[in-house]
């Protein structure tokens, strides 16, 4: 149909037909594309790496770089001004405009406005589609709800709801007087006033009716207040103030909280009223502040507030935020036990059916009822005096030992000397009860002298008895059975098993427990028990292996056990290997550490790789080392002074005196040159570097001399003068101090002493011989190699020849004087002359010169040649080679001090 | 069950021959002799593979590496020589034994040279290095070793003293078992569990590794002053000693019994014969070698 193109009628301008190759493609906008776009169609919202929320130079604040800092600049002519910045300072022109987040144009907020969504979302469009007419009714949108008032919302944010009233609460007596009080108010106005109580009383009964099911207003709401909980402390618990106690006012001048008149005159009592009575505590609070508020200064009951608020606060005893619940809780029924059987008992036993016997019955149990109250003494440490006893003893003896070895050889000069002294006569003759124990008192020195030999020291034996038994008991032991005794690391542990040694079989089980400390457990007793058995036995068979190896070769030698214990090990093993069995007692396991590149090499793992190896500590040494105790008592007899001094306990063989006197003599004798290992020689050489050879032997002296004589002059005598200094030492230590003074006040008579003193020394009667109290035991320890005898006769020989000396010296002295004040040349020449003329070398004698008086008196006297008194006024000699210009001055000095002293001495000869 | 021994003689022309060792595979054996060599021998065909000479004195122990690259001997001479097998030369010669070295031994790997001497010590030697000095010395014996045993981790030691001791590597422990008699040879069985003890006394002593405890003793020998080896055989079913009459002694394991020789036969041409053994027949053939 062509024509219908005709028929047709256009409207407008048709649109391009659309190109369909160039069809634009329509790209939805994705939303990370989206921006929102201000007015000027500048970005609104820049991200925040952009410069944040709509800033930055392109908006209105800031430059191209950013936010510019605000500058300060104050001349003469202008002053800067201070200038606060608002934050609108901040903000563009459009934040403050109308769609700004600030906007500045007056206008109703949304509660004020009409709007009653106070939502965001749009009113939902409801109900639309029942109506004929499409879209929201126009009414709707016209007639708008009445929005409450201001009032009423307030009013309903208080908790009042419609139909309540508003007021406080009258009662109608109130309201009418109430009513009255109105009545008389003046009215202002047009109203009559008929008219007006007219209305008001026909006003009043219109409210009653019409308010009559208007219920009364609500209680004033006290907000419950949550506290939030703000620190970690218990619910209810409040702590310390954490403001420092000072930082808080106190104020001095407060008013006295407690105020009493009486006849006109004011009573105030302040602070803390009554203080705390005997029976009180105080401290409750310790940082409340005592207020006489809070005592009571009526009589009767307390009054109560009348609050419904305080009333429920008070009442109940929660903690602040509880409430007391109304209903109990069910509390639990508690049932009670059933009785049990009378022949119950508490040990399950097990059957091996239904039907099977009851088993033999444990005896475990029934122990703990069976023990008798000795058995239970025992545990409990009552009236065991035997035990405690023996320990207390035991533990004395350990301690004492150091003790008074300490306490000896330190209070050297002490009255604990005179007194051990006198101890020591009165038991001299009780010689045979030598213990170990005078063997350690033996290594003091007292005057020179070695302590004799003491028995028992007082206080270290509380109980004799038991020490006497125990001592019994080792010599039994040993000698009546010549047991050989396995030996244990723990010293008690030894006695105990010597103990049980000693029981017969029978007696062990029921005695050896009172043996054992009450410190061990049951169990352990038990272990020791059955460890002491097996180690019994084994004794035993290896006694029987042993005797009969004895019975051959027949020597007695009781210290064997000593040497027997260390084979025991190898013994017991090849013993157990001969009866074959093999086993544990065949068997030891040590540690061993393979090296490390033989473990790589083997391919394993190092074995306990990082374990520090156990170093072979040496053990440090102490005096009581080489004391073996029992074997002390051997060496009482000893009999040569000299000889015993060589001794050395730790070379020496402790050998029994009565078994083999020949030996022991031999022994003793010995001189160290023989016996002497390489480092004891090497030591001894040394030794005799320091101290002088000669101080060795007194018989050689005279022999050393001529060696001396020969040897180098200078090295040799200043030995001498080593051995001079180092043997003033020791007198000054060893020697009573009170010779001195003796000296001083009678000398006279100390020089006839003295005379024959010398006398007896120079005849060649030793030492030991006159003293009695000496001990004859061999010096130990730290004094093994001093030979302290020879120290004691030495100055003897050196004084006698002093003697000589000193007559030269005398005139030597005299000359020098002379000398001394020419030159150093000839003070030299003239020692070389005293070089030549003296034997034993007085050049090098340096330090105080002898004085002469005392020369002289030392040619009798056995007294060191140093006493205190010419200590101030000696004449100094310098040593030859170390002469300088300051000696030279000392000695001008010395010269006139000398002079003095000459007078002095002379003086003091006079008088004495 | 019935078994075949045969007996081959090889005439080794090496003087007294110390000890004798098969190779790690067994296809080898090495001989050592007074002759101051030591040799390889293949047995099974009794041909003479490699002289080894180099010792100044009697060669006393010689065994091969786990390789068989190596063979290391011991000799009176006080040294210890590891020889290159196919060079014939020596690799390295070991001496700071002070004494005759007795007998020698490679552990599993053949890294270590564990060598027992007169003068009481055993010493391990680091067969990869050039060390000229032990690594480590072992000097807990009394006198002198008489054997030596290296296991994956274990080196037990017989000495004269009457000890065995064994040295737990991995453990890091040295345990010492007495077995009151002159022990002249320790090994272990096949199986580690057990170690077999000959004693001087003539005893053979079946000892647990573990316990130390005697299993069991195997008795007949006699009393001698030969140092005489011993062993289990591979099945842990026999225990195997030489002796001092000549004859190796084969015990039953568990039953301790000697397995006696009732029945004898003697080739009818050959140099060859034949033993009954209880269960076995041992056929002993002479080969004449060389």
């Amino acid at each position: 149909m062509s024509d219908d193109d005709d028929d047709f009628v256009t409207y407008g301008t048709a649109l391009d037909p659309l190109d369909e190759d160039n069809l634009p493609r329509k790209k939805p906008v994705t939303i990370e594309d989206q921006i929102a776009v201000d007015a000027q169609g500048r970005r609104r919202f820049h991200g925040a790496f952009t410069g944040g929320f709509s800033a930055g130079y392109f908006n209105s604040v800031g430059s191209r770089d950013g936010w510019r800092p605000q500058q300060f600049k104050s001349t003469r002519s202008s002053k800067a001004s201070n200038v606060t910045q608002r934050p609108e300072d901040f903000m563009d022109d459009e934040d403050v405009g109308e769609f700004g987040i600030a906007p500045t144009a007056i206008r109703a907020t949304q509660e004020y406005s009409a709007q009653t969504s106070r939502g965001t979302k749009r009113e939902r469009s409801k109900a639309s589609s029942d109506g004929p007419i499409p879209g929201t009714p126009v009414l709707h949108e016209l007639l708008k709800p009445a929005k409450e008032r201001v009032g009423v919302t307030l009013l309903k944010k208080m908790g009042w709801r419609p139909g309540q009233g508003v007021g406080p609460r009258l009662t109608k007596k109130e309201k009418k007087q109430l009513k009255h009080h109105q009545e008389k108010v003046k009215v202002y106005g047009c109203f009559l006033p008929s008219q007006q109580t007219k209305s008001s009383g026909s006003d009043d009964e219109c409210s009653d009716d019409e308010f009559a099911e208007i219920t009364f207003a609500p209680d004033d709401y006290e907000p419950y207040r949550c506290k939030p909980k703000d620190n970690y402390f218990g619910i209810g618990y409040s702590g310390l103030d954490r403001r420092p106690v000072l930082s808080q006012h106190f104020n001095l001048f407060d008013e006295p909280a407690f105020k009493v008149s009486d006849k006109n005159k004011k009573f105030s009592i302040k602070g803390q009223a009554f203080g705390v009575g005997a029976f009180e505590a105080e401290d409750d609070d310790i940082y409340a502040r005592e207020d006489m508020s809070l005592y009571d200064s009526q009589l009767g009951p307390e009054k109560k507030e009348k609050s419904r608020w305080s009333k429920n606060s008070k009442d109940t005893e929660c903690l602040e935020g509880f409430v007391k619940s109304k209903g109990r809780l069910e509390g639990k029924k508690i049932f009670a036990a059933p009785t049990l059987p009378q022949n119950f008992d508490p040990i399950h036993k097990i059957r091996k059916s239904r039907f099977a016997p009851l088993p033999a019955e444990l005896n475990k149990h029934v122990q703990r009822h069976e023990m008798n109250a000795e058995s239970r003494s025992k545990i409990l440490n009552d009236d065991m005096p035997s035990i405690i006893n023996s320990q207390s003893s035991k533990e004395a003896k350990s301690t004492s030992v150091a003790v008074k070895v300490i306490e000896r050889t330190l209070n050297l000069h002490g009255k604990e000397q005179i007194a051990a002294r006198k101890q020591l006569e009165e038991s001299q003759p009780k010689k045979s009860s030598m213990s170990w124990l005078d063997k350690i008192s033996a290594t003091t020195f007292v005057k020179g002298e070695v302590m004799g030999s003491k028995p028992m020291i007082q206080g270290c034996l509380q109980d004799p008895k038991t020490f006497a038994a125990l001592t019994n008991d080792n010599q039994t032991a040993s000698s009546e059975k010549n047991l050989v005794k396995p030996t244990f690391a723990d010293l008690d542990k030894q006695n105990r098993f010597k103990q049980y040694l000693n029981y017969t079989e029978s007696e062990r089980k029921l005695k050896f427990g009172s043996c054992q400390p009450l410190s061990m457990t049951e169990w352990e007793r038990d272990q020791e028990v059955a460890e002491f058995e097996k180690a019994a036995k084994l004794c035993e068979n290896i006694d029987k292996i042993v005797a009969s190896e004895k019975e051959n070769e027949q020597v007695k030698e009781p210290e064997k056990s000593i040497d027997l214990n260390k084979l025991s090990e190898k013994e017991r093993m090849l013993h157990a290997a001969r009866i074959k069995m093999f086993g544990k007692l065949t068997r030891m396991d040590i540690e061993w550490k393979p090296v490390k590149i033989v473990c790589v090499r083997f391919n394993i793992a190092e074995p306990s790789v990082g374990v520090a190896l156990e170093g072979v500590q040496k053990k440090k040494f102490s005096i009581f080392d080489n004391v073996v105790w029992d074997e002390m008592s051997k060496f009482e007899n000893g009999k040569s002074l000299e000889r015993e001094l060589y001794i050395q306990p730790s070379t020496s063989r402790f050998l029994s005196v009565d078994e083999e006197p020949q030996k022991i003599t031999s022994n003793l004798s010995m001189p160290q040159q023989k016996g002497m290992t390489d480092d004891e020689k090497s030591f001894k050489d040394s030794y005799d570097k320091v101290f002088g050879k000669e101080m060795k032997f007194d018989n050689k002296v005279t022999e050393d001399e001529k060696t001396t004589n020969n040897q180098d002059n200078q090295s040799c005598s200043q030995e001498k003068t080593n051995v001079d200094e180092k043997m003033d030492l020791f007198k000054a230590i060893f020697l009573d101090s009170s010779d001195e003074d003796e000296e001083e006040t009678s000398k006279s008579e100390n020089l006839e002493k003295n005379d024959e003193k010398l006398k007896t020394v120079l005849l060649g009667k030793s030492t030991a011989e006159i003293n009695v109290q000496r001990n004859d035991s061999p010096p130990r320890g730290i004094f093994a190699e001093i030979d302290l005898d020879s120290l004691l006769k030495k100055p003897l020989m050196q004084n006698t020849q002093k003697v000589d000396q000193s007559v030269e010296d005398k005139d030597l002295n005299e000359k020098k004087s002379l000398n001394e004040s020419k030159s150093l040349n000839e003070s030299k020449s003239t020692e070389k002359i005293e070089d030549s003329s003296s034997e034993d070398d007085p050049m090098d004698v340096y330090g105080p010169a002898l004085p002469k008086e005392l020369v002289q008196s030392d040619a009798t006297s056995l007294k060191p040649i140093f006493t205190k008194k010419n200590v101030d006024d000696k004449l100094w000699i310098e040593k030859k080679d170390k002469k300088s210009k300051k000696d030279k001055k000392k000695h001008k000095h010395k010269e006139r001090s000398r002079s003095k002293s000459k007078k002095s001495k002379k003086d003091k000869k006079h008088k004495s | 069950m019935d078994s075949e021994y045969t007996c081959k003689r090889l005439y080794c022309n090496q003087g007294a021959i110390r000890s004798v060792n098969f190779s790690e595979d067994g296809a080898y054996c090495i001989t050592s002799g007074s002759s101051k060599k030591v040799k390889l021998w293949n047995p099974y065909k009794s041909t003479c593979l490699k002289t080894y000479a180099g010792h100044a004195n009697e060669v006393m122990d010689a065994v091969s590496s786990c390789d068989q690259s190596q063979i290391v001997s011991c000799s009176m001479d006080k040294s210890v020589i590891l020889w290159d097998v196919i060079a014939g030369t020596p690799v390295r010669r070991l001496r700071c034994h002070t004494g005759i070295v007795t007998t020698v031994r490679f552990n599993e790997l053949s890294t270590i040279i564990v060598s027992g001497s007169q003068d009481n010590s055993v010493m391990l030697w680091d067969a990869r290095s050039k060390a000229i000095t032990p690594v480590q010395v072992l000097p807990d014996a009394k006198d002198s070793i008489s054997s030596v045993r290296v296991s994956d981790r274990e080196i037990l030691t017989a000495s004269y003293d009457g000890f065995i001791r064994r040295y737990d590597i991995r453990e890091g422990r040295l345990v010492t078992d007495c077995m009151g008699e002159i022990v002249t040879c320790a090994s272990f069985t096949k199986d580690n569990r057990c170690v077999l003890v000959s004693c001087a006394d003539g005893t053979i002593k079946l000892i647990d590794r573990d316990t130390g405890e005697l299993l069991s003793e195997y008795e007949g020998l006699k009393k001698s002053d030969y140092c005489i080896e011993s062993s289990v055989n591979k099945d842990d079913n026999i225990v195997l000693s030489g002796s001092s009459d000549g004859r190796i002694w084969m015990w039953n394991l568990i039953s301790k019994k000697v397995h006696p020789i009732i029945s004898i036969a003697v080739h009818p041409s050959k140099n060859c014969f034949l033993g009954a053994n209880s269960q076995d027949i041992l056929l002993w053939e002479k080969v004449e070698s060389e």
